[in-house]
């Protein structure tokens, strides 16, 4: 038989679930207005500052309303005696929660309690009393909003392309610093690189960082990483440059090597090809003593150098000498020549980038206010060639393609010598009409494989329009001279190499401003 | 004790209630309130002008409860000993004098002290120990008073020239202070109708003295849930000014606020109330009707109160619906 405790509690029970459903009800609503209102305000705000999304966002936020007001209705559930006395609140006249409260108490009034709160519950229609439709206030407000927010949906949005501008802006800046960081995971993880070497690597990454995060165009963010990879470029030929003068010395002091040792020095290829041929063809004669040492000579020189790639050619060079293995000697040789001649190949091409920018920050300041001015399209490129025997001897001329009108000053210095330069400038301010963006012209750069010689810059002054003219001196007629890259792409190291050299000369204050001006410009 | 139970105590109430209105027309409230005193076990207080009928209705309750009853007709030089008696000499037959006690009129079960606040303090004060302790010392010999005691007290609020009002640990000692309204036309004639025009009413005897008593244990029983409690205490604190919870009329107005004996008082005749009604819990609306009886003569009001015309009545509605809000 049921106790009658259990009819009251059942009753109860289903009274709570009601409350609970009415509860949940008006919570959600109330939720969803506070959600339409945020979403009124942000439509609103987005027409004066650009929000990405503005409805995807709202969605969310009414996602989150209405899960934060069930589940705060859920947890807030009245408990049953809460419930008691809610129904108290209907006329019962407490009879419901003094009854669970007296329901287990030895109160001579325990049964007529209970049966008179029983009688009383199974009059009392809770489906009537507890509405779960909500109260009209409430909804009219809630239908008041939903139109106005209806209303904003159409009206036209200004800041729109903008706000997805600055999100594609962000997005590209994420995933940008997601892969610096990688980088920064692996540069720390990585056991050939010193601690200055991760340190001067963390430093580079960090200031790309920050320019990309202050970047305000996806075009900053390129510029920065291009940026940061030349510098990165540049610190790596720096380490290439200090192992080959480290691999001289060392090679200097055996006398199997010593000739392969003068040969880097001078940074002739051909000599130092066949001093490695030369010492393939010793290796079958030579004595264990003369073996053991050049394997030491060899081992010093693997730990003298900072490439790993080179210290592993040392060493597997090493360990074939020590097997005998001809076909091992002969390829490590062969793919050590290899990576000492890209190695001097890059030295050379420093070297020339070197000279150009030294002779740039000459002209600008022998001559001072020589910078050209003019007025075209576009500027005025020159190429010139170089040819002779006679290192003393220097024939510049310079061609333009300019389309536009320019005009450009130079002068060129040839008196004799190895260290010949020839320095102009000439370039015309890209102040006319409209330009070609970002299609820069192709303008010539030395690059020898073969040969010797000496890079030089010259202006020449040709009619109306201007340009730079550079000339390379070689005694190989033959050599292969350079190729043709991006003008923004050389134009862009000057700048950096310039703008690092500001501190180093004295510059009058007022000029700065002018060759940093200029600089910018030739980027532009 | 079931449902049955609790009807018989209340049909038994509701007897007294119907036999009662024989002789009093209308007064609904007075009786009620007066018979809600009587079960719970308290002093009444009565006040309201002459010829409203409360000495009659005093008479009518000892027939209708076939108590004892004294009336006290206090005035001026009423002493004491009038009161609660006095020791006397007599003879004893063998001629040797001898002390006697004569048992005074307090010695009744229903004692009528008829316009109590005519009687100078110190007489007022010889009933407060038979009210309080239902127990009378004289000449350092106690003598416990018969039950049920109950002291039924009038006063005017007309008159007050040549009175003594109620010193506060007295008016503390009354269960309830009940106002006495004037009857309205229609219970006017009847009053004229039943008294002028008839014969004399003959009342019956509904219940005795034991059932009394027994009826007051079992109401002293009736469960009262700890929120509807809380409610009456958080009423009885909001008397005092210095309560946190009190509204701002009380902590305005209040010079003095009502003692724990006012937190007995009003849970105990909420009790009595609730079985009236019915019901076997007492609920907030108990609370609500016997406050104004139990509260309106146990706090006392400042000048400011006075000033402004505001009345004990007045706080007390405020109290209990400020904190029925809080409930």
């Amino acid at each position: 038989m049921k106790k009658p405790q259990n009819t009251i509690a059942i009753i109860l029970v289903r009274i709570k679930s009601r409350l609970t459903i009415k509860n949940s009800i008006n919570n959600c609503i109330i939720g969803i207005i506070f959600a339409l209102l945020v979403g009124i305000v942000m439509d609103l705000l987005s027409r004066i500052i650009p929000i990405y999304n503005v409805y995807g966002k709202w969605i969310i936020i009414v996602t989150l309303a209405f899960i934060a007001t069930l589940s705060y209705s859920i947890i807030t559930a009245p408990s049953l005696h809460k419930t008691a006395e809610i129904v108290d609140s209907y006329g019962l006249k407490e009879r419901v929660s003094t009854t669970l409260e007296y329901q287990d108490s030895d109160s001579p009034y325990k049964n007529a309690l209970i049966q008179d709160t029983i009688e009383t519950l199974s009059k009392f229609n809770y489906k009537k009393s507890i509405t779960l439709f909500p109260n009209k206030k409430t909804l009219i407000i809630l239908l008041s909003l939903t139109f106005a927010f209806i209303v904003a949906y159409f009206i036209p949005n200004p800041k729109k392309a903008l706000a997805e501008e600055k999100h594609t802006l962000k997005q590209y800046q994420k995933e940008k610093e997601k892969e610096i960081k990688e980088a920064e995971k692996k540069i720390n993880e990585d056991m050939k690189l010193t601690e200055e070497q991760k340190k001067e690597l963390q430093a580079s990454l960090a200031q790309l960082k920050k320019e990309i995060k202050e970047a305000q165009e996806k075009k900053e963010v390129d510029k920065a990483i291009e940026k940061t990879a030349k510098k990165l470029e540049l610190k790596k030929q720096e380490e290439l440059a200090k192992d080959l003068k480290n691999l001289e010395d060392i090679l200097e002091k055996n006398k199997n090597t010593k000739e392969l040792s003068a040969a880097l020095k001078n940074s002739d290829v051909n000599k130092m090809k066949e001093e490695l041929e030369a010492l393939k063809n010793k290796l079958k004669d030579m004595s264990d003593k003369e073996k053991e040492e050049l394997k030491e000579t060899l081992a010093k020189a693997s730990d003298s150098v900072n490439s790993s790639e080179l210290k592993n050619q040392i060493n597997s060079l090493s360990s074939a000498m020590t097997s005998g293995d001809e076909v091992a000697i002969n390829q490590s040789v062969d793919s050590i020549q290899g990576t000492l001649m890209d190695g001097i190949s890059q030295q050379q091409m420093n070297n020339a980038l070197a000279q150009l920018q030294d002779a740039l920050v000459a002209s600008q300041k022998g001559n001072g206010t020589q910078l050209a001015q003019g007025d075209g399209d576009n500027q005025g490129n020159g190429q010139g060639n170089g040819q002779g025997n006679n290192k003393e001897n220097s024939k510049g001329s310079g061609q333009s393609n300019d389309l536009g009108g320019g005009a450009g000053n130079g002068s060129s210095d040839a008196d004799g010598g190895v260290t010949d330069y020839s320095s102009g400038s000439g370039i015309a301010n890209n102040q006319g009409g409209s330009s070609r963006e970002k299609e820069y012209e192709k303008i010539f750069t030395p690059k020898r494989i073969e040969g010797t010689g000496e890079s030089s810059s010259l202006t020449g002054k040709k009619g109306s329009n201007s340009g730079n003219s550079e000339s390379y001196i070689t005694d190989d007629s033959n050599a292969v001279l350079g190729e043709l890259v991006p003008y923004d792409q050389v134009a862009g190291e000057y700048s950096d190499k310039a703008m690092e050299s500001l501190n180093s000369y004295e510059i009058p204050e007022g000029m700065i401003e002018i060759i940093k001006e200029y600089f910018s410009s030739l980027q532009e | 004790m079931d449902q049955s139970d609790i009807q018989e105590v209340v049909s038994k109430i509701r007897k007294v209630e119907e036999e009662v209105g024989k002789a009093i027309i209308g007064q609904k409230d007075v009786i009620n309130q007066v018979l809600i005193a009587i079960f719970a076990g308290g002093n009444i207080l009565l006040e309201g002008s002459p010829g409203l009928g409360k000495t009659q209705l005093v008479k009518t309750l000892a027939k209708v409860m076939d108590l004892t009853f004294s009336r006290i007709q206090f005035t001026p030089d009423l002493m004491p000993a009038d009161v609660v008696g006095t020791n006397i000499i007599i003879k004893d037959s063998s001629g040797k004098g001898l002390f006697e006690f004569q048992h005074g009129p307090v010695f009744s079960n229903l004692v009528l002290a008829d316009e109590i606040n005519r009687a100078t303090p110190k007489t007022q004060s010889a009933l407060l120990e038979a009210m309080q302790e239902h127990t009378v010392t004289v000449a350092n010999k106690t003598y416990k008073l018969e039950e049920p005691f109950m002291v039924l007290a009038t006063q005017n609020p007309l008159e007050n020239e040549g009175t003594y009002p109620l010193p506060e640990a007295q008016l503390d000692r009354f269960l309830f202070k009940i106002m006495v309204p004037y009857p309205n036309l229609e219970e006017l004639r009847n009053i004229v109708a039943i008294t002028v025009n008839k014969e004399p009413i003959e009342l019956n005897k509904v219940i005795d003295k034991n059932e009394i008593l027994s009826m007051r244990k079992i109401l002293k029983e009736v469960p009262i849930s700890a929120a509807v409690e809380e409610y009456a205490l958080k009423v009885i604190l909001s008397t005092h000014a210095d309560f946190e919870e009190a509204p701002e009329i009380s902590k305005k107005y209040i010079r003095y606020g009502a003692s724990p004996r006012a937190a007995q008082a009003i849970i105990s005749a909420a009790k009595v109330r609730a079985v009236m009604e019915g019901r076997c819990n007492v609920a907030f609306d108990d609370i609500k009707y016997v406050a104004l009886p139990t509260l309106r003569h146990r706090f006392f009001l400042n000048f400011d109160a006075v000033s402004d015309g505001v009345t004990t009545e007045m706080i007390i509605k405020e109290i209990l619906d400020s904190q029925f809000k809080k409930a």
